[in-house]
């Protein structure tokens, strides 16, 4: 019979913490850039330009039909052999998890946006409004609103998807327990103790996106 | 709009005295053509009706006047100037941003925003296009808000309102815009019938003020109480024009009989 022990996980609270803060950096930093970057792969998509719609969903195909770890270690590994390159962990890292959320953010905002109806856009032009007046002040206030619990669920999962970054030795939360399990020979505490951080960090958030998605329904 | 300047007659608005004028408009939806070359022209402060049966290219023709549809071939005329790609300095030619300031469009749907209050919605062309201060568009969008009854729903949210209220504000959104001519699509056909009155006392209204409307609609009465003049239109033509005397009372055409009769049944 196992006896468990977090006695020496606890000593080690320090790592953890900080691991938990090198998550929350690369969550921030790949939903920040995601954002950026999924809204203009939106745009392109609804452009009406042929090639260009055609490259932003060629993009958005390629990374929402390979894992992310495949992604993840092809751009550590593969990548910097292709361009002859050197790509530090933290720059493969945070450009894969950016690439990968805007890949599925801009089909959260592109599904926003078309949802709005057309005649929401027509009033807005009847008016006199130029296109992107239209866009900014009738159709982006609605389709955010619509598009938030998606957008929330996709940010959840990016969060998850940060412990992938441990494969490649960037010292998050998940490589942490690695650190820990070789110090201490505790794997189950260690992993236990990630699995309990990780939960304890989202489980707020999700009930925050409950509430959100509660608001909006009852706004409509 | 990519028609030679030269291929139509120069427009001159002083000598037809039209305010808003369609010149050969042709509209397809692919294979399906919907507008064979239609012709209207609008007079400042006329009140003109459109009727004909569903499918017969009315609520296209309307949109193509404000150019919500664009027109395969033919023209659009303001005041004279041709709705088209915008020549800095040419005086024959607006944009079609620039038409929409002074024809106003209210919409079978309402098409309220949704994420604003009436007073908001009412006020927004003014401030966004218009460039008023928030001040001066309140005071204006008061005014329209309480020509159409409604002086008491300013805070309100248009899920709030019946109906009739939003198509009301919709006028007032209109208005708000102190256009020149307003284009109303089948104003009351999304409406419950017990509701259709409200909103036809207002254009009547309006019609009593001398604002130049054109209007689609299935009201063939009310076509025939505030209108000047009726066109009927049938399968992408205007089959008929006159009077609401010469179109209602002694209809010479078989297939407007044919669609009047069904009003009278």
């Amino acid at each position: 019979m196992y006896t468990w022990s977090f006695a020496p996980i606890l000593q080690a609270s320090d790592l953890f913490l900080l691991g938990a803060w090198i998550t929350v950096v690369y969550t921030i930093g790949s939903i920040a850039l995601g954002l950026v970057l999924g809204l203009a792969v939106c745009f392109a998509r609804l452009s009406g330009n042929g090639p260009l719609n055609w490259f932003a969903q060629g993009f958005q195909e390629l990374f929402r039909c390979t894992p992310l770890l495949v992604q993840l270690l092809w751009i550590y590994y593969a990548l910097p052999l292709i361009l002859g390159i050197d790509i530090p962990n933290w720059a493969a890292a945070m450009t894969t998890l950016s690439l990968y959320a805007a890949a599925f953010y801009a089909e959260v905002f592109r599904g926003g946006i078309v949802s709005i109806d057309k005649g929401q856009s027509e009033a807005g032009a009847a008016i006199g409004m130029s296109g992107w007046q239209v866009m900014r002040r009738i159709v982006l206030p609605q389709a955010i609103r619509r598009m938030m619990p998606a957008f929330i669920n996709q940010s959840v999962t990016q969060f998850k998807n940060t412990s992938l970054v441990s494969v490649i030795s960037v010292a998050d939360l998940t490589y942490m327990a690695t650190v820990v399990n070789g110090q201490t020979y505790r794997p189950l505490e260690a992993y236990t103790a990630v699995a309990i951080l990780y939960f304890v960090i989202l489980f707020p958030i999700t009930k925050f996106a409950d509430v959100v998605e509660r608001r909006m329904r009852a706004g409509n | 709009m990519t028609s030679k300047p030269s291929s139509t007659s120069t427009p001159s608005s002083a000598s037809s005295g039209s305010l808003l004028e369609a010149s050969g408009i042709t509209k397809n939806f692919g294979a399906l053509k919907v507008l064979h070359g239609i012709d209207l022209a609008v007079k400042a402060g006329e009140v003109l009706s459109i009727i004909g049966p569903s499918g017969s290219g009315k609520s296209t023709f309307i949109r193509c006047m404000n150019m919500l549809e664009r027109p395969d071939a033919g023209d659009i005329i303001f005041r004279g100037r041709r709705v088209g790609p915008k020549h800095v300095g040419d005086a024959h030619f607006m944009g079609q941003g620039e038409l929409r300031r002074h024809v106003g469009m209210v919409f079978q749907h309402f098409n309220l925003f949704p994420h604003k209050t009436v007073l908001e919605n009412v006020i927004e062309g003014p401030v966004v296009v218009q460039r008023k201060s928030r001040a001066e568009a309140v005071e204006i969008a008061m005014d329209y808000i309480a020509k159409v009854g409604l002086a008491e729903k300013r805070d309100a949210w248009p899920n709030q309102l019946s109906g009739g209220q939003k198509q009301r504000v919709a006028i007032a959104r209109a208005l708000a815009m102190q256009p020149d001519a307003l284009l109303l699509d089948e104003v009351t056909s999304a409406l419950d019938p017990e509701l259709v009155g409200e909103v036809l006392g207002v254009v009547r209204s309006l019609a009593d003020q001398g604002m130049t409307m054109v209007i689609v609609t299935h009201e063939i009465s009310f076509a025939a109480d505030v209108s000047e003049r009726i066109v009927f239109m049938e399968a992408g033509r205007i089959a008929a024009e006159g009077s609401p005397t010469d179109i209602l009372r002694s209809p010479s055409n078989e297939r407007l009989k044919a669609f009047l009769s069904r009003f009278h049944a």
